[in-house]
């Protein structure tokens, strides 16, 4: 009897196996979804397209780099070194500069694979599709300016016997691994570069109306902005100039502010500039303690807060150069004093030096930035904005010096001035020539400090980068104002060259 | 034969107990020395009639009258036949000559030592018996030929690397199977806060042996799985007889290997001072002093004479502190005619030097065996372990926090308490800790909690059911289950939990493995000379992985520590992940005359990590052996105890790779405005499949003057196909790679294992050598690559772990700036992609251990050193220590006196430099600066014993009473610079190795 219980329960384990073991060995993902079930209908493009702008939120992106590593680079800041980051690029090493490559590659054949899934969307109307891909058209240009600004020269100024092109166009969607393996890109000249960016922006000002959802989305207002910025490196100031003019026109998101809002437009969780902001929407998103916003340029847990307890890094601050642009006096020549209190600060009339005061003691304290002081909610939560309102009457004011139309470009800077400084009043006699531009170019220091503006400024003027601490002195001919494309993508592909010098 | 008789005996026992019987023997069974023998199979020749003796060796038989011999088998003594006597019969046993009769566990089966044709090495639970260690498998550092143990770090309990002849993937995984008992652990670990290693559930005082199959042959038999080799573990069963019980307990202390010199606060601020001047050199003397002063957090006016009498405060060595080390435990164990069981109960704590990280594991084995009948036997194994962790700070990262990363490196002017006798410069405080670590770790060592709890249930049912004396059916049903709860409080009162008042992270993950085996086994001598020995099998597995994880911020109070009282939620996530297996298998086994032994093994598995165009495989193997000793040439050759060869030739899998790489997915990671967000994560592939090794070895087995030398012998040629690999694609695709099957690697090496009784008397000196050789190259990769673009230091020709850098070229004494070479030799401030080269390999060329037991009179003192040599690691500890005052930290004192100071300065460091990289320079920890040689030889255990003697103990009807002192890793030989050449991964602020006293007694009765 216990022989056959035994013989029979063996028996059926055997059977049992055998039975389901095909069934058995099926065995799908149950975190991620089968590929074939997502670029089909509405909701899919949808989630597709928010993780096309959820990459704008990385670190190496509008996380973090895209404004303070340039802002490192250039003429204006000094990093202290308490974390030890932004040291490198605040030298201009060789291999310490933008790193924004991979990332943005990833959200670019994210961006084409959708645009070539729309057509066959059953669930949405043409109205939607034609939304959708002006969006999408938004962010390629976007994700395609912010490498070719950072990979290339800019148009306005080339060192012609360093140039090795633009970058590669990224213009189809892999989701084959044939495909995929078989291809060998190549750069596209920096005008095929600029030309594509330009198309898919006006494309995207087609589609798109001024406000779309909001600041937080890809609007008109935003691909007009872009484009302003966009026709300004390329030198085509006719084109910088109309395209300004007409996101000035173009209101309903985003509004100027004036000496008397300034500082609180700052403190609050949507700045009332912004045209397009980088959206962190909860606490979780924020980069955290060592590389948001926040972290980056201040000490600070609170406004005032010097003297007590320390919260970010604060690792970059502003140099001498920028606080006497800046209108701040007091600080010791070091920039550092570990006296408490710290040494008492003047500042003149432009509002744009209220945002910088005294850090908490780490290591010793500087003068920082407070831009960015997690507005949003907690410690190293701010939503990042893209494109704030004066950019326009900046841009614009340079295309029209550049065209020769001095008069409005005297007029949009002293828009921008007078909505700076308290009690502005505008000089009789108007700057002229060099110095108008050069106004130009320190106003747009000043008013996009810490924002990643400056090198790019320099750049596209091949001006030289001088800082006395650290000591640089880096003419625009030298191959440190690239940065390196990473080796992966050119070893092996014998049509991708690498920049000059590396 | 023997083998058959024993089989046969061990059937007599059972069987034919009921049988008629007619008249007593009596005796007692002993060794040469009088001792008495349990367990000795007393069977009466010509008949299945048969019984054990009892603990005290004594026996009692019924047997038929006609009756004249009895026949008495013990493992490792000569089996003896002699005539029933009428008196009580006095049996000496003659301990054996040969250790072929040993048994070895083989995977589904045992076989004698004898029968073995392939390379599989055995480690006895007596050699790692009472090892102040938290699992089985770092109780077996350096005791086999051809396997490189080596810890992660000094975490107690924590994750070990176990590489079986060399590393033969670069992408798939790396660990060997693991089978205890039957069961396929699952080698996942739960774990976000610590390692909790898997194998910790086990008590390695209640293993019987561990064997390890390291040849793709001896492998073979588990298929995909058995890629990296296979370690069997075998747990004590209890054996008939009266309950016998052993005791075990040790405590101790552990204390750090090595503490660094740091500067003191004045020689700090020279060098940082040194380092402001030479990054700025347009500073005046004043602005370079003030800047130091501000770095130091003093007022600007602060004199010279402040500064000389600043005090110093060591943090590392406040911190590097000491911890204890105890183990209890019970084991019970017997049996009567139908049960027989194995029961254990231990507690075990250890704690690292560096507070609070600790390891304290509570486990019962509770072993029964029940024979339903003469035919049917059910066996039931449960092991319940319960460990609970205080995590490290981190496992190793550059966390400020983090005691083992920045305990060197705070500057040494910060007290370690206020006046009060708080933690100094706590975030709450007015004065904060000044420099870049600004962490008090005493008071996070204090106050964080991290810990992790696991919970695991490994056990088996099996039934046994043997249907006549040549074939047994058995089926397996075993479950590894395993709970591991993280909770991470970062306390308000810290730095990192300051800013948020507390941060509470939580996580729960479960693994189920579940396995069924169920084999059938033939046994049969035809004839005189012909053994066959059939093995067929259908195993099925099933793994599942899920977790849940929570995080919330903002405490009330610090006494409040759950995230019902976390004000904040900040983020919740959670994932389910499984694979199935599916195999069938078989082995068929000849032997001709004892001499000759054929093995052939096959194995085909199905899987659901591969793509449907390459869900099956098979695998075969095949081994030889021929016992020359057995041969008439040799029969008479006295010298020669035993002599064997053997070859094999086998094939086995590789599928260590995620649950679901061959379809194209779209993951859920990202989010974008509260809104959920999907995006491409893999291309697919759908010809996935497994990675395949194909391997040579042959071996030899010699054994001489009665065993007092012998030597094992493995040499073997393995190839590893068809590697999973992620190609890498250029990243415009949206891509960075794509998992593929391609390259091949080759590892290749001599083993050799060499044991010996140089004397043996009453001073007994034991000794046993062993000591690997391993060579590995990459032979092919894909599209006749010679590297793969993403990891240029994976290239045709060099081994796997080499290291690709540009070659440090030391200081440049007219400007103290730091040189490197470039490719073509010359000296260069910038190296650049091209001027890397290979310099060493993470994998060591050979290693081993070396064992020697004194004995003398009860005492033993037995010595095991361990080695390694031929391995280079970057020292990231040692790299973050020598910033020169590049950064407010502080740093080693021999950097500080080898630096450059002045032009025609021959200098081993670089000048002081704020910011680390000198101007237009590459980074201060640029190319192979910080890569030094691991090689070292450790006096890995050392243990003095006194065994009472068995006279005195009978009066207390003691059967065995140890008494012992053990020390650990006392003594080492290095150039290594850093805290410990011990570890794996980059060395950045990882618990290094630590020093170990135990006593302890063991106690059987």
């Amino acid at each position: 009897m216990k022989k056959s219980i035994g013989i029979v329960s063996l028996m059926a384990m055997l059977l049992t196996t055998f039975q389901s073991c095909k069934k058995q060995l099926d065995i799908p993902s149950r975190n991620s979804l089968d590929a074939s079930l997502v670029l089909v209908n509405k909701a899919g493009i949808n989630a597709a397209l928010n993780s096309v702008y959820s990459v704008l939120k990385s670190e190496r992106l509008y996380g973090r780099d895209l404004f303070s590593v340039p802002e490192a680079m250039a003429d204006v800041a000094f990093a202290n070194g308490r974390s030890s980051r932004l040291l490198g690029e605040n030298r201009n090493n060789a291999l310490s500069n933008m790193a924004n490559w991979g990332t943005s590659y990833g959200a670019l054949n994210e961006i084409n694979l959708i645009l070539e899934a729309l057509p066959g969307i059953a669930d949405a109307s043409a109205a939607e599709k034609a939304i959708f891909e002006g969006e999408l058209k938004f962010l390629r240009a976007l994700y395609h300016f912010d490498l070719v600004k950072s990979y290339a020269y800019i148009p306005t100024f080339t060192v012609p016997s360093q140039d090795r092109g633009g970058i590669v166009l990224s213009l189809r969607g892999f989701n084959n691994p044939d495909s995929a393996k078989a291809y060998l890109p190549r750069r596209a000249s920096v005008a095929e570069c600029y030309n594509q960016i330009i198309s898919d922006l006006y494309a995207s000002s087609s589609l798109l109306s001024n406000t779309h959802k909001g600041l937080n989305y890809a609007n008109r207002r935003a691909a007009m902005t872009l484009a302003s910025r966009v026709a300004l490196y390329e030198g085509n100031w006719a084109r910088s100039d109309s395209f300004a003019t007409a996101a000035i026109a173009a209101t309903g998101i985003g509004t100027m502010t004036t000496t008397a809002n300034y500082n609180t437009a700052w403190r609050s969780k949507d700045h009332p500039e912004a045209i397009f902001q980088v959206w962190y929407a909860s606490l979780a998103e924020n980069l955290g303690v060592n590389t948001s916003l926040a972290a980056t340029h201040t000490t600070l847990a609170s406004l005032g807060g010097f003297a007590g307890v320390r919260q970010g890094q604060g690792d970059l601050v502003p140099n001498a150069t920028l606080m006497g642009w800046l209108g701040i006096t007091g600080f010791p020549g070091t920039l550092v004093t570990s006296n408490n209190p710290p040494p008492t600060l003047t500042y003149t009339a432009d509002v744009r030096n209220t945002l910088f005061e005294w850090g908490a003691n780490a290591s010793g304290r500087y003068v920082e930035c407070t831009k960015w002081m997690g507005k949003a909610g907690g410690p190293n939560w701010d939503n990042t904005v893209v494109f704030r309102v004066p950019e326009l009457y900046l841009n614009r004011a340079e295309a029209r010096y550049r065209s020769g139309n001095e008069s409005g470009a005297w007029a949009d800077l002293n828009f921008i001035r007078t909505n700076r400084i308290v009690g502005f009043t505008v000089p009789v006699t108007p700057l002229t020539g060099q110095a108008l531009l050069d106004e130009i170019l320190r106003q747009r220091a000043i008013e996009f400090a810490f924002e990643g503006y400056r090198f790019f400024d320099l750049k596209r003027y091949g001006l030289t980068i001088t800082k006395s601490n650290p000591a640089v002195s880096l003419p625009a001919t030298d191959f440190r104002l690239l940065p390196r494309i990473p080796v992966s993508e050119v070893d092996g592909n014998p049509n991708m060259v690498q920049n000059f010098g590396y | 034969m023997r083998k058959l008789i024993g089989f046969l005996v061990l059937f007599g026992m059972i069987t034919m107990q009921a049988l008629a019987q007619n008249r007593t023997v009596t005796g007692k069974v002993t060794d040469e020395k009088g001792a008495a023998l349990p367990n000795a199979s007393v069977s009466v020749k010509g008949t299945q009639i048969g019984t054990a003796s009892g603990a005290d060796g004594s026996f009692s038989l019924s047997v038929p009258t006609g009756a004249k011999t009895l026949i008495f088998t013990v493992v490792g003594f000569e089996n003896l036949e002699m005539d029933i006597s009428n008196s009580s019969m006095r049996v000496r046993m003659k301990s054996s000559d040969s250790k072929l009769d040993e048994v070895v566990v083989t995977g589904y089966q045992t076989v004698k030592k004898r029968d073995i044709a392939a390379a599989i090495s055995r480690i006895g639970g007596d050699q790692i018996d009472n090892l102040p260690v938290a699992n089985f498998a770092q109780a077996a550092q350096g005791r086999v030929a051809g396997v490189a143990i080596s810890a992660a770090n000094g975490v107690p309990g924590g994750s070990l690397s176990v590489v079986i002849r060399g590393v033969g993937s670069i992408s798939a995984g790396t660990t060997p199977l693991y089978v205890v008992d039957g069961i396929q652990l699952n080698t996942g670990t739960g774990s976000i806060n610590t390692q909790n290693n898997p194998l910790n559930f086990l008590n390695p005082n209640d293993i019987e042996s561990i064997e390890i199959l390291k040849d793709a042959a001896a492998a073979s038999i588990y298929g995909a799985k058995a890629g990296n080799g296979v370690v069997l573990v075998t747990t004590k069963k209890g054996k008939s007889g009266k309950p016998k019980f052993t005791f075990n307990a040790y405590v101790g202390q552990t204390s750090p290997l090595r503490v660094l010199g740091v500067l003191n606060s004045q020689d700090w601020v020279r060098v940082r001072s040194e380092a402001v001047a030479n990054a700025t050199p347009r500073n005046s003397a004043d602005q370079t002093r003030a800047t130091v002063l501000g770095n130091l957090g003093l007022p600007s006016g602060t004199g010279q004479g402040k500064l000389d009498s600043l005090p110093t405060y060591d943090w590392q060595k406040e911190t590097f502190g000491t911890g204890q080390v105890q183990n209890y435990d019970l084991a019970m164990s017997g049996g009567g005619t139908n049960l027989s069981y194995y029961v254990s109960a231990s507690y075990s704590v250890q704690d690292a030097f560096i507070k609070p990280t600790n390891f304290v594991r509570s486990a019962i084995l509770s072993k029964l065996s029940y024979k339903i009948n003469d035919k049917i036997t059910f066996d039931q194994n449960i092991s319940l372990s319960a460990v609970n962790q205080n995590a490290p700070y981190s496992l190793g990262n550059t966390g400020f926090g983090n005691p083992a990363y920045s305990a060197g490196m705070i500057l040494p002017i910060n007290p370690f308490y206020t006046e009060n006798g708080d933690f100094y410069g706590l975030p709450s405080s007015t004065t904060p800790m000044i420099g870049t670590f600004n962490h008090n770790v005493l008071a996070v060592g204090e106050y964080v909690k991290y810990n992790t709890r696991t919970r695991q249930v490994v056990a088996s049912g099996t039934l046994t059911y043997k249907v006549n004396s040549n074939l047994t059916l058995r089926s397996l049903l075993g479950i590894d289950y395993r709970l591991t709860q993280d909770h991470r409080y970062q306390d308000p009162r810290v730095n990192d939990g300051f800013a948020v008042n507390g941060r509470l992270s939580t996580q729960s993950d479960w693994n189920t493995n579940f396995i069924n085996t169920n084999t059938i086994a033939y046994k049969k001598k035809f004839g005189t000379a012909h053994d066959v020995d059939l093995l067929g099998g259908l195993e099925y597995r099933r793994d599942i992985n899920e977790w849940f994880q929570a995080d919330g911020q903002t405490f009330p109070t610090a006494e409040l520590q759950y995230l019902n009282a976390a004000a904040v939620p900040v983020s919740v996530g959670g994932a389910w992940s499984g694979s199935s297996n599916f195999s069938q298998f078989a082995k068929a086994g000849y032997k001709y005359n004892n001499k000759y032994i054929f093995n052939y093994t096959v194995r085909r598995d199905g899987s659901s990590r591969f793509g449907p165009n390459n869900r099956y495989a098979t695998f075969h193997s095949v081994q030889l052996a021929w016992n020359i000793k057995d041969e008439s040439f040799l029969k008479n050759v006295r010298a020669i105890t035993d002599l064997k060869i053997r070859y094999s030739y086998g094939q086995s899998g590789n599928d260590q790779i995620g649950n679901t790489l061959f379809p194209a997915l779209y993951g859920p990671a990202r989010v974008y405005g509260n809104q959920s967000a999907l995006n491409p994560t893999q291309l697919p592939n759908p010809d996935l499949t497994w990675e395949t090794r194909v391997e040579n070895n042959l071996g030899l087995d010699l054994s001489l003057f009665n065993n007092r030398l012998s030597l094992t012998f493995d040499a073997y040629s393995r190839q590893n196909k068809d590697l999973l690999l992620s190609r890498p694609l250029y990243s415009t695709t949206g891509f960075s790679s794509i998992t593929q099957n391609f390259g091949t690697v080759e590892n290749r090496g001599l083993e050799f294992l060499l044991e010996g009784t140089p004397i043996d008397g009453k001073f007994k000196w034991k000794t046993s050598f062993n000591i690997s050789f391993q060579q590995n190259r990459v032979l092919k990769l894909y599209d006749d690559l010679q590297f793969l673009p993403n990891d240029p230091s994976i290239r045709v020709g060099v081994p796997l772990g080499s290291l690709f850098l540009a070659e440090w070229a030391g200081v440049n004494p007219a400007t103290g700036m730091g040189m490197w070479y470039d490719i073509n030799g010359n000296l260069t401030y910038n190296p650049v992609a091209g001027d890397r080269k290979i310099i060493g390999s993470i994998f060591p060329k050979a290693f081993g251990g070396w064992t020697n037991a004194f004995s003398f009179k009860g005492f033993t003192l037995e010595g095991f050193f361990q080695y390694e040599y031929g391995r280079t690691r970057p020292d990231g500890q040692y790299q973050q220590m020598m910033r020169m005052g590049g950064a407010t930290v502080n740093q080693l004192q021999s950097g500080f006196d080898e630096r450059w100071q002045k032009p025609g300065d021959v200098a081993s460091a670089p000048r002081p430099f704020n910011g680390l990289a000198d101007f237009n320079s590459a980074g201060w920890g640029s190319g192979s600066r910080y890569l030094f040689k691991t090689d070292y030889i450790r006096l890995k255990q050392i243990t003095l014993s006194y065994d009472a003697p068995a006279s005195s103990l009978r009066k207390l009807k003691l059967e065995a009473v140890r008494f012992y002192v053990q020390g650990i890793n006392l003594w080492t030989y290095t150039e290594w610079q850093g805290y410990d050449p011990e570890f794996t991964g980059d060395n950045f602020g990882i618990i290094p190795q630590s020093r170990n006293i135990t006593g302890g007694v063991q106690v059987r009765f």
